[in-house]
Parts: structure tokens; sequence; C-alpha cells
């Protein structure tokens, strides 16, 4: 087969001590950029372009996807042990990964988080390998209004989170949505809800939302109980589990499954794919109360699905030259400050360095993943500080990364606002998680509607009469009206006995 | 927990109602379909029918205690004050003291007051969190942090 | 009463030395921070390109140059930035024409500058308007298009970037030039409209050269036409739509701006610091491999430009909303 001899003389030219190097300082400078809240992979990259205008073209590439799919490693552990997202994508693990710190598992949730990624990352670069051309034509057939109805699965997925109270969190959802309209509206392109504030004209910002309602509230909420211990270390809880293994294997199967297909579509981002993993496996648990309390599956699933995503995010780069997101771009610039063209011809004009490329993915991975798994007890340590001591750290990481989001002190006052917020949520027990994840998909859902509907238009039926589209409608449907079908269903039986 | 849930489920209904006012003056349909007020209207008036609901759940069922914990201690309270306190602080001089000098003074006073840390240990972290942060993160990794724009820290290079 | 005399004395020091900092001679001064406020977002091709001439012009003024991301609203934050910022040369940023020109001329843009709130300090790149379709269009020509677009009137989609920007009124020029009427797309990125057009949902694309030259070089795309009075120096072999009877041209430009009310000698300062990076070897070798055509304008050229465009766009603006 032509991809496995080439892939193979790709890792003759990876093993090469330069190209393992770049590979090597490409994943370091990953991990580091995805720790540090506020530098993004690709702000990361930026720093580096400076740099690779003098490295040879493969060195320059290498070096850069290694920070690219790095970041998502490192992202990780911000998130699960201070409870900071420094990225979207990173934001659903917050959830459960967060909790799980607070009770001493948080080493369980980074080696669970580091080899999930290891696997999604490795499944999705194996996928560009073997089927990569193929699968992308079937990729862009996606658009935006199949794109739009993948939104309302998701968005049904959402509507059946039961949790304590399905009021409280319905409201909570649709106080999501409503904070997504905030913004210039994508129909007519007039401000809605602006207040006058130019701030405001491209939405709400995500990540000081989510910072400000999960991590700052709280820390606002340890401080007014002086005498909480707040976290629980206890070294033994390192590593996971046999019980999480098992925990594990689904959600991360799925994970890499959903975001490796997410990836192979230009415009979806790594915090979609992992919220739609969450989604689907609070759908899929047995026990879906656990979710939000600590549960390893909401790690484990999540943080997978972004790392396939961004390895498979790839693919469409290096068969059509699409960029699927800012760092992507970036990449795509690397090659053509090289003089070369990403797309259909690339295997076929260039295969050395295609495929030297494409070797180092599998590369880089394994090295993220020797990186990082004996660094999580380093990582945990943080948690020994004394927690005034830590407290003041977080405060000064949340105000950094809220802050160089767009070099903007309306994003600071964003993440304390919210973080105000979150805390009279915490007060009066409503469910912090739906907002959150309506907050993702609003803006989406009502942007990828208009693209649809002036691509066919003005026709609805592009929706339910197109296959993919309409099947995914149909799925939906099922979704919400499965629990009511078994509740009647129920009723019936219990009514026949009765009657017998 | 009753006057809790009927100040929430207040607020809920006065930000919806407050959409639907707002979204009524914006277009709702456009000839390609949804306008800028469709989905506002509709989030707004759904949200408003389930809030109402859960405040009628709220009136008509067993009105449940708050529970334990529910105020923060004296000292808790303050310490949750003086927090917001300096953060509100922070966000308001940054832009002014520049990123250095305005942490230095949060991290100051969030460990010497609230966190109760000794004096050598505040300032010993402030300037670890503050000049030090400053240093990895905009001499090493190029991020953009506030500078002050008060003519001689400006000419100190904070 | 003492007292009092210090004060006076001391803020009469301070307003006196405020402002010869301001009016000193001999700009730049050694040690005043010098940043560039650049609208794009991290990594998109606009900031890549900023970053390279900001290190080219470290490199001819001797000084560090900041490079500050404001990212949003299509450059209206940084926009918005630079207009605030304090007129003493020392803080200058992104100017992109038309762009930046339609931001402040919509109302529903909100905008609190206007053109008069920056001065243009030199233009440095310019890359004209295309349109684009796939390789296998039977579109082989900016005839074969309309010809198409007049026999099936509302029919032919054509990705038009963002509401109310340049590429947007580029469309609506066409459809005036040529008399048809086609399916207007509005898309949120550059990205986005071409990975429409690849994957088969939209006939056609308006953007800049530029932005399709990668995909013409790996056999994807074809440009129907380059607007402008000659053919780009990136791709001769395209003909332009003057060639092709349509005369229409623009196209998206780069330069620097810089707050009103700065002093001359800061402008013509970094005028000529502009003018020495886009003869520098470097520079030029570092825009040719990002495959964007470099156009210097000094700054009175580049103000006439500036004042046009303006011209141009009001009734356009005013008539389109």
């Amino acid at each position: 087969m032509d991809a496995i001899a080439g892939l193979m003389t790709g890792f003759a030219g990876a093993m090469t001590p330069e190209n393992l190097y770049y590979a090597f300082i490409g994943s370091l400078l990953g991990t580091l950029v995805g720790v540090l809240p506020g530098v993004g992979s690709a702000a990361g990259m930026a720093i580096l372009i400076p740099v690779t205008f003098n490295l040879p073209a493969e060195g320059a590439i290498i070096m850069l996807s290694a920070l690219f799919y790095g970041s998502y490693y490192g992202g990780t552990i911000t998130t699960v042990l201070l409870g900071i997202p420094g990225e979207s994508a990173s934001a659903v693990t917050l959830l459960d990964g967060y909790q799980m710190a607070k009770q001493g598992r948080g080493g369980a949730a980074l080696s669970v988080a580091a080899i999930g990624s290891f696997i999604g990352g490795t499944f999705a670069a194996c996928g560009l390998v073997v089927a990569a051309p193929v699968m992308v034509q079937y990729a862009l057939k996606f658009g935006p209004t199949e794109f739009f109805s993948l939104m309302i699965v998701a968005t049904a997925l959402l509507m059946t989170f039961a949790g304590t109270s399905m009021l409280k969190s319905l409201i909570m959802g649709l106080f999501g949505f409503s904070l997504a309209t905030v913004g210039m509206d994508p129909a007519i392109g007039i401000p809605r809800f602006t207040f006058g504030r130019i701030e405001l004209m491209d939405g709400i910002s995500f990540v000081p939302v989510v910072m400000g309602l999960f991590g700052l509230s709280e820390i606002f909420e340890n401080l007014e109980n002086p005498a909480r211990k707040v976290f629980q270390t206890s070294m033994k809880s390192l590593i996971p589990s046999m019980q999480d293994t098992k925990d594990c294997i689904g959600p991360v199967a799925r994970g890499t499954v959903l975001g490796f297909l997410l990836g192979l579509i230009p415009g979806t981002t790594q915090a979609l794919a992992s919220f739609l993993s969450y989604t689907t496996e609070v759908k899929v648990s047995k026990s879906p109360e656990r979710f939000g309390h600590g549960a390893i599956e909401g790690v484990a699933g999540p943080e997978t699905a972004n790392n396939s995503h961004a390895n498979a995010a790839l693919i469409p780069l290096f068969t059509l030259g699409i960029p699927g997101s800012p760092s992507i771009a970036i990449l795509l610039g690397a090659f053509m400050m090289n003089g070369l063209a990403p797309g259909p011809l690339l295997f076929a004009t260039s295969p050395k360095l295609a495929w030297t490329v494409v070797a180092s993915f599998f590369i880089g991975n394994l090295m993220l993943l020797i990186l990082n798994l004996p660094a999580i007890p380093l990582w945990v340590m943080i948690l020994k500080i004394p927690y005034s001591i830590l407290n003041g750290l977080i405060l000064t990481f949340m105000l950094i990364g809220a802050y160089s989001l767009s070099n903007s002190a309306f994003d600071v006052g964003t993440l304390i606002a919210f973080g105000v917020l979150g805390y009279i949520f915490r007060k009066a027990e409503f469910p912090l998680a739906p907002t959150a994840l309506t907050l993702i998909l609003g803006p989406l859902l009502e942007k990828k509607m208009r693209l649809a509907l002036e691509l066919s238009g003005g026709d609805l039926s592009v929706f339910y009469a197109t296959p993919i589209s309409g099947t995914l409608l149909a799925l939906a449907a099922l979704i919400v009206l499965w629990p009511v079908y078994q509740v009647l269903a129920n009723t019936y039986r219990r009514r026949t006995a009765l009657v017998k | 927990m009753f006057i809790v849930n009927i100040a929430v489920g207040l607020a809920f209904l006065c930000l919806s109602i407050y959409m639907v006012i707002g979204s009524i003056s914006m277009k709702y349909y456009t000839d390609l379909g949804p306008g800028p007020g469709f989905f506002p209207f509709w989030l707004a008036a759904i949200m408003g029918v389930l809030t109402t609901l859960w405040l009628v759940r709220v009136f008509v069922g067993p009105r449940q205690p708050l529970p334990e914990g529910f105020f923060p201690s004296r000292i808790g309270a303050l310490r949750l004050a003086g927090v917001l306190f300096a953060l509100i602080a922070y966000a308001l001089v940054a832009d002014i003291l520049g990123f250095r000098i305005a942490m230095l003074l949060f991290l100051l006073f969030v460990l010497y007051g609230p966190g109760r840390q000794s004096v050598p240990m505040s300032i010993a972290i402030a300037v670890l969190g503050s000049f030090g942060a400053y240093h990895l993160f905009h001499d090493v990794l190029g991020t953009h942090l506030p500078l002050s724009n008060i003519g001689f820290l400006e000419n100190l290079g904070l | 009463m003492k007292l009092k005399t210090t004060v006076i004395l001391s803020s009469l020091a301070l307003a006196m030395w405020s402002s010869t900092s301001v009016l000193a001679a001999g700009f730049p001064e050694e040690g005043k921070r010098i940043t560039m406020v650049v609208g794009s977002g991290v990594g998109t091709g606009g900031d890549i390109f900023y970053r390279l001439l900001t290190k080219e012009l470290e490199k001819v003024s001797g000084k560090n140059i900041e490079v500050i991301n404001k990212d949003g609203a299509g450059t209206q934050f940084a926009l918005q930035a630079i207009s605030t910022s304090k007129p003493d040369g020392y803080t200058m940023g992104q100017l992109a024409l038309p762009t930046a020109t339609m931001i402040w001329l919509d109302p529903t843009k909100q905008a609190q500058f206007k053109g008069d709130s920056f001065i243009p300090v030199s233009m440095v790149m310019s890359d004209p308007g295309a349109t684009a379709v796939r390789a296998d269009s039977p579109y082989k020509n900016m005839k074969d298009f309309i010809d198409a677009a007049k026999a099936n009137p509302g029919k032919i989609k054509i990705g038009a970037g963002a509401r109310n920007t340049r590429q947007h009124f580029d469309v609506l020029a066409l459809e005036k030039a040529a008399g048809v009427t086609v399916q207007k797309v509005h898309a949120d990125s550059t990205a986005q409209p071409v990975t429409l057009l690849i994957g088969g949902q939209l006939d056609a694309v308006a953007e800049s050269v530029g932005d399709f030259l990668n995909m013409v070089k790996s056999g994807q795309l074809r440009i129907l036409g380059v607007w402008d009075d000659k053919r780009s120096p990136l791709a001769p072999e395209i003909p332009t739509m003057e060639e092709q009877g349509y005369k229409l041209y623009s196209g998206a430009s780069r330069g620097l701006a810089i707050p009103a009310g700065t002093p001359k000698e800061a402008v013509e300062f970094w005028d000529n610091a502009v003018k020495k990076v886009t003869e520098s070897a470097e520079f030029k070798d570092g825009m040719a491999k990002l495959g964007l055509p470099i156009k210097y304008m000094n700054s009175q050229d580049y103000a006439k430009l500036y004042k046009e465009t303006e011209d141009r766009i009001k009734p356009i603006m005013s008539s389109g909303n």
C-alpha cells in the first residue's frame, strides 16, 4: 500500500535527531502554553513564527503542529487543578475535572486525560494516513444546513439532562442562549442588547464567563467558609483505579470517533467536540446524576474528543488546504512561507515532507504522553500549597487569562460579574453547566441557520428534506420524545397490569 | 430558601420581559428567514413561561428552610467582600497603574488581609505574582499585559 | 501657604515636563514604549503581516515595538484603541482600507471615531480583489459567469464576505455593472466561503487574490478575474476585470494609522521607516513568501486615497441601508 510505504519513509525522516528535537520543543512549548491561561495555541504559534522563518520547512511545520496539538494536553492541567479553563476547548472538562481535584482525584483525572488525548490524537493521525482524502470529500458535504441540525441534536441532548430539577436546568439553559444573542445579529447585522458597548459587538466572550461562573464563584464560596478544607490531596489516587479505567473505555472510544468526525468538518471547534462528547456521555451513562460531581467519564470523553479533533482538523489542511481555525491558519502560513501549497497535490509534489510531518504527529503525541504522565505528580503538588496563597495565585492567573483574551479590561469585568452571578446561582442551587453549554451552542446555531438559509434562498425545507440534515433532525426528535414515550409506556403497562 | 427562590425567579422574569420588549423593536422576520428579533423573542418568551411555572411551584410547594451555612459567618463575609473589592479595584486601576503595580497591590491585599499570611510571605508571593508573572508572560511568552499610563511610571517602563 | 506654593510649583513643573515630553525634538525619545495595535486575531493573515512589518520596523528604527492584538468586530476594536491613544507618535496600528472607512460610515456599528480621528501614515501593501470558482466549474472566464447569472437570475450563489464589507460591495458593484442579480451568501471569515466553494455549496467567491493563490496553485480553484487595472505580479496569467470589459476595481490595502493630533515629525519618522522597510530585501522576501504584494504609498498619497475612499463609500453606505 502506498500510504504505509509513505509513512515508513516519513518515520525515517521524522526520526532524524533534528526533527525529533523540533517535535520535542514543540511539544514542550505546547504544554507550557496550554498550562498558562490566556496564552492559547494560536498565540504560542505566533511567538514562534519569527523563529520558523529561519528553519527548514519540515522542522518548522513539525514544531508548530506539535505546539498546536500539545497545547490541548497542557490545557487540562490548569482546568482540572485550579478551575481555570485556559481555552474554551477545556471548559467542559472543568465541570467534572475540578470536582475530581477537590476530592483528591486530580491525579487520576490528569492521567486519564493524557492517555485519552494520546489515544484520540494517534487515532486521528492514523485516519490521516489511511482514508483522509475520501473522508474529507464527505466531510465537505456537511455544510451549514447539516451543521445547524447537528446543533439541534446537541440542544436536544441538553434538554434531556434531568439534574435535580428539570425546570431549573431548562431555565439556566435558556439563560445561556439568551446571553448568546448579545452582539451583532447574523441576519442583517444590527447590534442586539449591546448597550452601546462596542466590546459586546462580537458577543459575550465565552472563556471569562466560564471562568467566572465556575472558577471564581467557587473561590468566593471557599472564602466565606474559613474552616473548610478545600482540596484533599492523596498521592495514592494519582493512578486511575481499575474501576476508573473500566469506566473510561467507553468515553475514550466515543470521544475519539466523535472528535475525529467533527475534526474533518472545517469550521467546527475543539470546544464543540468536547461539548458533544460530554453531553453524549451524560446521555449514555447509567448514572447521569454523578456528572458535575466528579465523574471521570466527564473528563475522559471531552479530553479525548478535543485532542482527536485537534489532530483530525489537520486533515482538511493537508488534503484541501483549508484552515479550520486560526492556529491551523498559522500552519498553513508555515507551508506557504516555504513555497508549499497544502492540498490534493501535496502528497504527490512533496511526498517526503508531507509524510515526515504526518509521521511526526505519531511521535509528537507519544512524546506528549511521556512528557505529561510522569509530570502529573509534580503538577498535583501545586495543591499542597496553602490554600490562601494558592488562592491569590489562582486569582492572578484568572486576571491575566481574562485580560489577554482580547487585551481588554472589559473581559476582566465580565469575569468578575459572572463570578458574582455564579456565586448567587450556587447559593440558590441553580445548576451552572446548562448555561455554559448553551452559550457555546447559541451563536453557532443562529449563524449556521442564517448561512444555510442564504444558501437555500430562504427555503426552510433544506433542513428536513435533505438526507443528512433530515436524519439528524429525526434523531433530535427521538432524543426528546424517547423519555416521553417511556413514561407513557410505563403508565400504560402499569394500567394494564392493574386491569389484570 | 423561599425568599431566595422568589428573588432569583423574579430576576429571571425581569430579564425575559426586558428581552421580549427589546426584541419587539427588532426585525422579526426577513425574506430569507428569521431576523434579529426572532430568537431573542422566543427564547425570552419560553424563559418567561418556565420561570413563571417555577415561581408557581415555589409558591405551591413546601417551604424549605435555608440550608446550613447559607449566610457566611462574619469573618467569612468580610473575606469575601475584601476579595471582591480587591478584584473590582484591580479591574479599575490596572490600565492606570499598569499590571505589575496593580497586581502587586492586589496580591499584597488579598494575601495579607483575607489570606492572613505573614508580611514577608505576602510580599514574597506578591512580587512573584506581579513582577515574576509579568516577566514570564510578557518577556518570555510575548503576551501583552496592561501598562501604566501615568507619566512617571510610564517612564520607568511599568 | 508653603504647601500651596509647593503644590502649584510641582504641578507646574509636571505640566511643563509632560508637555515638553510631547513636543521634544528628536523623535523618538529614548526609553519610550512603542506599540503597534493590530486588529486581526493572533495568527490570522493580517496579524502575520503586521508582525513581519513590526519586526522590520524595529530593525530600521532601532526601537522595540510591542504588538498588541485588539481582535474583534472587523478591526473596530483596534481602531477604537488607536483613536483614543495619546497622539504622541508612540502608538500606531492597523489601517485596512476600505474596511476601516466602512466601519465609521456604518451607523449600526456605532463607531466612536471618524475619518478625522486618524492620520494615515503610509500604505504598505495592497491585494487586489478577485472572483474565483472551483477548478471544475463550467465558468472559464467572467463572461461565462455573467451569462449564467443572466440566464438564472438570483440563482447563482456567491460568497460575499461579511455584511457591509468590501467584498459585499464588490458583489453589489458587479451586479450593477453586469446587470445581473445573484444570491449573496455572507460568511464570517475568509476561510469559510472558500470552504463552502470547495464543498460545492457556493458557485463563486469574492475575496482577494492572496486568499485564493494557494488553492489555485494546488489545482482546486480558478480565478475568473482580478479587480485591478493591471495584472497581479503574483498571478500574471490571470486576466483583469478591465480586460474582460468590466471597469471594476477593488482590493484590500493595509497600512499604518496614527491618532489625529500626532506631531508631524512623528508621522514623518514612521513614514520614512516604512519606506525603508518596503525597500529592504528581507521584507520583500517575507512578503513574497506570504503571497502578499508590497505597495508603498507615502503619507500625502495615502491621505489622498484615504479621503477618496471615504467620498466614494459614503453614498454607497447611505443608499445601501
